[in-house]
């Protein structure tokens, strides 16, 4: 009996495992059967998503589990390891491998593994139109006869034969005959090691239950390093790895080629094989439209300023539409926090608490919203019509040098305008060291919250002619920073092999309103429930941190808000912490204070700031009483807490540690650990303080004091 | 003896470490000779005076040592010798390839000429790579046909998991603007590699 079946005939489950290559509508399947029904997290201890989803149909519950694109079962990307044990170990009653009709040879490659694998499989030929379009006719029945397993032909994008598929899984989970699978060949010499390497596979009961004895075989003469690390774990392991070993020499000396290779080969034979049987070509593929395409967009001279322009064109109306949204919901926030303050006395901590903290923190949750939804679609658009896989292709010569792979780029440019989208767009790079490395490195890119420090700091101490080249020299360090740290990161801490950039750049798509729409969706949701918690109670205990000790309101007085400021925590906490900042040349407590705010949102330095130097209501970057308060600002020996240089360190601090909360609590949930955000707040607090040290030491020594 | 010259086995080491180390380390110096050997430094110079009155090194005093155009002659059949018996070892015999080194240094110096004619005739030298054309040669318009894939395991399972297996047919389609990494068309579709990846395939041109 299954999993989950029920004797008494009530409904059952079946649990679905949806496998294939990246771009061949793999997840658009998952979204027809399972709509919103979906539940997205992560696989245990590492970054790979998990998607699952539940639908009814004909008195089954189906669960439905959308296992990240792969292709192949051989294990040396995350992805592979996390897709394989999910089948092997999690034993799926039904296995629908999802190919793509029109590149068909490719995409049975990953079929033939599944099915040496031995698991109830069903192919589904999905892109039939495309295939058709082609001119390529599919003999459905004789390719389900060559390899014997049940096939259906999909149309993903139009939803054809969806519930095809479903019956197709409800028939094999009842059939009770065991099928009957076509082996694949090797040759003489290769299936006979697989047959002597199956016998010391049977000589050890405890290793035959783990794998399918011929699939085990097989990745033992492969040499497979995640199966041989399991295997030599086991009582008789040694044994059978020292056969399989032999096996695999012999073969290498007899062939002069790796068994891999060998084997490889041997599967392509098959399926070129069964490709001549099953597949007709009507008449000679045409000129592809994607061949007209890409002969522009990726074009010796053409190629990256029409990349360039493109996403200079994204990043502008991505941050230029989201603004007016941002604008709306942070005045929906002060409408709320009033109705809501009303309601209590103008005394009460709990009125401080609900209004500043509670309200205020959702505030700064759903702020971010309108940027994540429009840029994600943009992105998804992106992706889906085939153009972000160029862009890696077009920039990787760049981004190999610093270490990093071409998709890293959309991700740190993001970063100028928001560190919280970028972030999430690493979701895109394959190789987690390269994800992890981009992720950290994407902070340093100076967000637009950081603008109003550098207005404010710019328009005090500089005359207006330097102002923009000083700009330009804070989001240069920004830049400089975030690549020598990439750098570092991938040569020490996230050290190991560069990600091979082997990868597909998929034919042309419109991509549909529906994937799009749901990909939306899903990052909203997620950003919500995973980041969106970790933000709020961080604003509550920033409230908590600049309101206590409580002291009563005292409405008469104008100056007692700084007065409250200076006595709480957060006040003490910067005062406290404000002789590190000396060697910098920055000795105003009231910047402390500013850079503790700052750790939860940059905007927080600005008002603190504000509030600090009393200059009242409205004390945004360009006002003037804040920029008189800060050049006037005096030491006890009289002389100026300010200078040019001072301001630059100032500013460079505020540059180059941890952006805000947020960003803490969207690398916690992006690289499913706490290590990697408590490194984030740590090293660029260090790196911001060794920066604005330098800048301000160097620059004493340069005269320029 | 079955060795190569007319130089005791001993010596045959020494002249095959002298030529190992100018391989590796660009100079051959004394403290690494002995080092490499396992030896004392005055039996490392007693050993290369003595090559040196065979003519087959030059050496001065706190210089490095240099082979004479006999001496690589013969030191280069040495190592040709030793690295055809770890072939044989390790690949046929199947032994690790630890072993098959270590093994190949205890026998070397004893094997006859016809031993190692046999061995030469069932295991044919591998190719010079100098010979073999990569698919980074390969100008883009231009096809060409998989012979063997040399990248190391975890790219060369990418590569095979794409496709790129031997007897594939592959045309190259253009760099990319910066000149890497390059665009391929294979069984049907695009796939992009870097340069240094398309130099690990060894292909055959097909036009």
């Amino acid at each position: 009996m299954r999993m989950g079946e029920s004797e008494n005939g009530k409904s059952r489950t079946i649990k679905i495992a949806l496998a294939g290559n990246p771009n061949a509508g793999k997840t658009t399947i998952f979204n027809n059967l399972t709509g919103m029904h979906q539940h997205v997290g992560n696989y245990p201890g590492v970054t790979v998503e998990k998607k699952e989803g539940f639908l009814h149909y004909k008195g089954y519950d189906f669960v439905i589990v959308d296992l990240p694109g792969i292709y192949g079962l051989s294990a040396h990307s995350l992805d592979e390891i996390v897709a394989r044990n999910y089948i092997v170990e999690e034993k799926p009653d039904v296995v629908i491998d999802v190919l793509d009709a029109s590149n068909l040879e490719r995409n049975f490659y990953l079929a033939v593994q599944l099915l040496e694998l031995n698991v109830p499989l069903i192919l589904a030929l999905n892109m039939a139109d495309m295939a058709k379009k082609k001119g390529m006719k599919i003999n459905k029945e004789r390719l389900s006869a060559l390899t014997g397993v049940p096939i259906v032909l999909t149309v993903a994008t139009r939803q054809v034969a969806m519930n095809d598929l479903l019956d197709a899984a409800i028939k094999l989970v009842e059939s009770k005959a065991v099928p009957m699978r076509s082996r694949i060949h090797y040759g003489r010499e290769v299936d006979r090691q697989i047959e002597i390497v199956m016998q010391f596979i049977k000589r050890a009961p405890e290793i035959a239950r783990l794998y399918p004895p011929r699939w085990l075989a097989i990745k033992l003469l492969e040499q497979d390093a995640v199966v041989i690390q399991t295997i030599s774990e086991k009582p008789q392991g040694k044994l059978l790895l020292e056969a399989a070993g032999k096996s695999s020499a012999l073969l290498k000396a007899l062939f002069k080629e790796d068994p891999e290779t060998l084997i490889a080969e041997r599967r392509y034979g098959f399926i070129s094989g069964a490709c001549d049987e099953a597949v007709t070509l009507d008449y000679e593929r045409r000129h592809d439209v994607s061949d007209m395409i890409d002969t522009i967009l990726l074009n010796r001279l053409l190629g990256l300023p029409i990349f360039l322009a493109l996403i200079w064109l994204v990043f502008r109306f991505v941050f230029w539409a989201s603004a007016p949204f941002e604008r709306g919901i942070e005045y929906l926030f002060i409408l709320l926090g009033r109705g809501v303050g009303s309601l209590f006395s103008p005394e009460s901590p709990a009125r401080s608490l609900i209004v500043e903290g509670v309200i205020g923190g959702v505030g700064s949750v759903l702020v971010f919203i309108p940027v994540i939804y429009i840029l994600f679609f943009i992105l998804s658009f992106l992706e889906d019509s085939g153009y972000l896989a160029r862009s890696a292709f077009l920039m990787d010569k760049f981004m190999h040098k610093i270490g990093l792979h071409g998709r890293s780029f959309i991700p740190m440019l993001l970063g100028f305008g928001c560190s919280l989208p970028a972030i999430m767009a690493t979701r895109s790079i394959e190789d987690e060291k390269d994800r992890l490395a981009t992720m950290l490195a994407v902070p340093f890119m100076s967000c637009g919250a950081r603008l109003p420090i550098y207005v404010l700091f710019i328009g005090a101490f500089f005359p207006e002619h330097q102002a923009g080249n000083v700009l330009f020299i804070i989001y240069l360090v920004g830049i400089a920073v975030g690549i020598a740290m990439a750098w570092f990161l991938r040569r020490f801490l996230l050290k190991g092999p560069t990600a091979p950039f082997v990868m597909e750049l998929p034919p042309y798509r419109i991509p549909t309103m529906k994937a799009m729409l749901i990909h939306v969706w899903e990052r909203g949701y997620l950003y919500l429930q995973k980041a969106g918690t970790v933000i709020l109670a961080g604003c509550v205990i920033m409230w908590f941190l600049s309101h206590l000790p409580w002291q009563s309101p005292q409405i008469e007085n104008p100056n007692w808000e700084t007065t409250r400021l200076e006595r709480s925590y957060a006040g003490k906490l910067g005062k406290a912490i404000m002789p590190v900042f000396h060697p910098a040349g920055l000795y105003d407590w009231r910047l402390g204070v500013g850079f503790v705010g700052g750790f939860f949102a940059k905007e927080i330095v600005v008002s603190t700031l504000g509030t600090l130097y009393a200059v009242g209501e409205g004390g945004g970057e360009k006002n003037p009483s804040l920029r008189s308060a800060l050049q006037n600002a005096r030491k006890a020996d009289g002389s100026p807490l300010y200078a040019p240089l001072s301001a630059l360190a100032a500013m460079i601090f505020s540059l180059l540690y941890i952006p805000c909360i947020s960003t803490v609590a969207i690398i916690r949930r992006e690289s499913n650990s706490w290590r990697w955000p408590a490194f984030a707040v740590v090293h660029t607090i260090v790196t911001a303080w060794v920066v604005a040290v330098i800048v301000f030491q160097a620059g004493r020594l340069l005269g320029l004091g | 003896m079955g060795g190569v010259g007319h130089l005791s086995s001993c010596l045959e080491d020494y002249l095959e470490t002298v030529l190992v180390l100018k391989q590796e380390k660009k100079a051959a110096r004394m403290r690494d000779i002995a080092k490499h050997m396992g030896v004392a430094m005055s039996s490392a110079h007693s050993a290369i005076k003595r090559l040196a009155e065979a003519g087959l090194v030059n050496h001065r005093r706190y210089e490095s040592i240099e082979l004479t155009e006999k001496g690589e002659n013969l030191a280069k059949k040495i190592l040709d010798r030793h690295n055809l018996l770890t072939q044989l070892l390790r690949d046929v015999i199947g032994v690790h390839a630890e072993t098959a080194e270590k093994d190949a240094c205890a026998i070397e110096h004893h094997v006859s000429q016809e031993t190692i004619r046999r061995i030469m005739e069932i295991l044919p030298p591998e190719k010079n790579p100098a010979e073999e054309k990569t698919l980074k040669n390969i100008e883009p318009g231009k096809s060409a046909r998989v012979v063997r894939v040399r990248a190391q395991s975890r790219i060369r399972k990418r590569m095979l998991d794409m496709g790129i297996s031997p007897g594939v047919v592959i045309r190259v389609k253009r760099m990319a603007p910066l000149g890497d990494p390059m665009q391929i068309s294979i069984l049907g579709y695009d796939l992009s590699l870097r340069k240094n990846e398309a130099a690990s395939i060894i292909v055959e041109p097909t036009d």
